[in-house]
């Protein structure tokens, strides 16, 4: 069994989970601080799977649980889901037991919306043709489809991949994201505590 | 996926291996083939191969009374343009000659005629015809077309049916291939590997191609692709140097492709598979449609994942179907339920139909209660009897 004090984290896939964790070794800073992860194949099994994962992770010696599900778009509506009705379903749906932390982490509307804050990630997926930061990425629509279309080459094929983001959460700039993501903003505090 | 055609329709006429006629809409970036084994899913690939052959080169057989027709909608520049063709094949007046193919085309962009022919003729816009063509050949069998109002359009549709591209179900490594190093060899001017033209040989022939053609953009790619899924790294060695290759002679050991520095003959199965898929995605034409079968086949959970990731950037500039009997797969079109298609085959005929709206509602709910979309549709009452 793994010492005591690491981080779990459930995420809806492999790609989030890599730059989950990527962003909190960062935060964290100690080498020694574990963090183990369970990814599912999307938001619906993730929730599924939650309390057997979240039981997972803290037999596996984890003693603060984060769970990070995309806001997502109603595919019906195309409107933005609510965030308080869905972090409400969260919170009654994932329980954690008695002294472990637990943080819920919805990114708006993706995960990807976060590599929009940095200026030289944007610049690194463009490969140079855009180096402007968007100053609010929570109002991007889309997000990951925009990097795709940032990274096109010259016959429009994407070179951009969601393989890429363990990477990209490698170079992200944390402060600038925090200001610019008031959903990152709520997870690097949450992992600052931790510490 | 602007700039880029966007096939939305597509109608099988008379081709005897389906049983009826088949119409499929496509879905704006990927679409999903789902059945049962033996329903046809395959023939609904290898029949819009012979489909679109046929178009730019003729139908290619000459077995008299047969009859096919072929129909594609296809939006270029925010127009819809809807192109269709049939043939029959026909005994000549003398015995000795060989059978006639009787050809008949047209492209409409709604209720405009662009282009028709028949019996050779050409018409265009509505006109008296201005062109004749030789018998049997359709306008998009002809490089050059004068017309300039329809040469763009026209060019644009042979492009999409030139460059289809099918990634086939299964393993490259077939059962008679052992696991050993397969080294490209030069023929003439052709290469190919020792071993002959199996799928094996052909990937890396298709590799080196590549390598060849466009080392610093897409064989770029391919390696940064391959690399981000995998973790491993391609590169591909000479046995002569650039200048000699030209010249080099038949026969002769041409070029290895490495998995890691390891000849890729002897990389796993799951790896060619892998790098077949990505090398399919990365030289695929922009705006031409690009067909797999089966992705799921060999590979380990977590790569598929990351195959589906490439496949999910590679629609952006293709669009691409995909058939499939995976619940992984179905689980990432979750947030699409709509791109699914049904393959069914019942008395020999084979059906391709779209959810209907009740089983679209009842999947959304379905995954808004924490099910999975692989589960709705394998798990009974859609693919397989029972609810």
């Amino acid at each position: 069994m793994a010492t005591k004090s690491s981080i779990g984290v459930i995420v809806e896939d492999q790609t989030d989970l890599g730059a989950i964790k990527s962003i909190i070794r960062r935060l964290l800073s100690d080498p020694a601080r574990k963090v183990l992860g369970k990814a599912s194949r999307g938001c619906s099994m993730m929730r599924r799977k939650a309390k057997a994962n979240v039981l997972l992770l803290v037999q596996r010696g984890c003693d603060a649980i984060i769970i990070v599900h995309d806001l997502d778009r109603n595919p019906q509506n195309q409107q933005l889901n609510d965030k308080d009705q869905l972090r409400h379903k969260l919170e009654s749906t994932i329980e954690v037991p008695d002294g472990i932390q637990r943080c819920i982490c919805i990114p708006v509307e993706e995960l990807e919306a976060w590599f929009l804050a940095d200026a030289s990630v944007v610049s690194k997926v463009s490969r140079g043709s855009c180096s402007h930061p968007y100053p609010s990425p929570e109002r991007v629509a889309k997000p990951k489809e925009l990097l795709f279309r940032l990274s096109r080459d010259s016959r429009g094929k994407a070179r951009y991949s969601t393989n890429d983001n363990e990477v990209l959460a490698k170079e992200l700039d944390l402060d600038i994201c925090a200001e610019r993501c008031p959903s990152f903003a709520e997870l690097r505090d949450f992992v600052l505590e931790c510490v | 996926m602007s700039g880029h055609p966007k096939i939305t329709r597509i109608k099988l006429e008379r081709y005897p291996s389906l049983g009826a006629d088949i119409e499929l809409e496509l879905a704006d970036k990927v679409t999903l083939l789902v059945g049962r084994n033996a329903s046809g899913k395959s023939l609904v690939f290898e029949n819009l191969q012979l489909a679109m052959y046929a178009a730019i080169k003729g139908p290619g057989w000459s077995v008299v009374g047969e009859s096919r027709a072929f129909e594609c909608t296809v939006n270029i520049a925010d127009n819809a343009y809807t192109y269709r063709y049939e043939f029959e094949v026909v005994d000549s007046e003398s015995p000795t000659d060989m059978p006639i193919v009787r050809w008949v085309e047209w492209c409409k962009c709604g209720e405009r005629m662009v282009w028709e022919v028949s019996d050779g003729d050409v018409s265009f816009e509505g006109k008296p015809p201005s062109m004749q063509l030789p018998e049997g050949t359709g306008l998009l069998m002809v490089r050059t077309v004068k017309e300039s109002s329809v040469a763009d359009v026209a060019d644009k549709i042979r492009v999409v049916f030139s460059n289809l591209k099918h990634l086939h179900a299964g393993l490259p490594r077939s059962f008679s291939d052992q696991r050993q190093e397969v080294h490209l060899v030069k023929v003439d001017d052709i290469k190919k590997a020792r071993r002959g033209y199996s799928r094996l040989s052909l990937l890396v022939g298709r590799i080196v191609t590549l390598y060849e053609s466009d080392k610093d953009v897409l064989f770029r790619q391919l390696i940064e692709r391959f690399k981000r899924v995998s973790g491993q790294m391609l590169n591909v060695v000479f046995y002569h140097r650039s200048h000699e290759r030209q010249s080099a002679p038949s026969g002769e050991d041409y070029a290895d492709v490495l998995v890691d520095e390891h000849n890729v003959g002897v990389a796993s199965d799951g790896t060619l598979r892998t790098l077949e898929l990505l090398l399919g995605l990365t030289d695929a034409h922009p705006g031409a449609l690009l067909t797999i079968e089966e992705p799921e086949t060999g590979i380990h959970p977590y790569m598929l994942g990351r195959v589906l990731n490439e496949v999910e950037s590679g629609s952006l500039s293709s669009q691409i179907i995909l058939s499939t009997h995976s619940v992984q797969v179905l689980d990432w079109a979750a947030s699409q339920p709509g791109v699914v298609r049904l393959v069914e085959r019942k008395d020999r005929v084979t059906t391709v139909r779209k959810l209907s709206e009740d089983e679209l509602d009842c999947a959304r709910t379905y995954l808004q209660n924490d099910g999975s979309f692989g589960e709705y549709i394998f798990g009974g009452g859609i693919d397989t009897d029972g609810d």
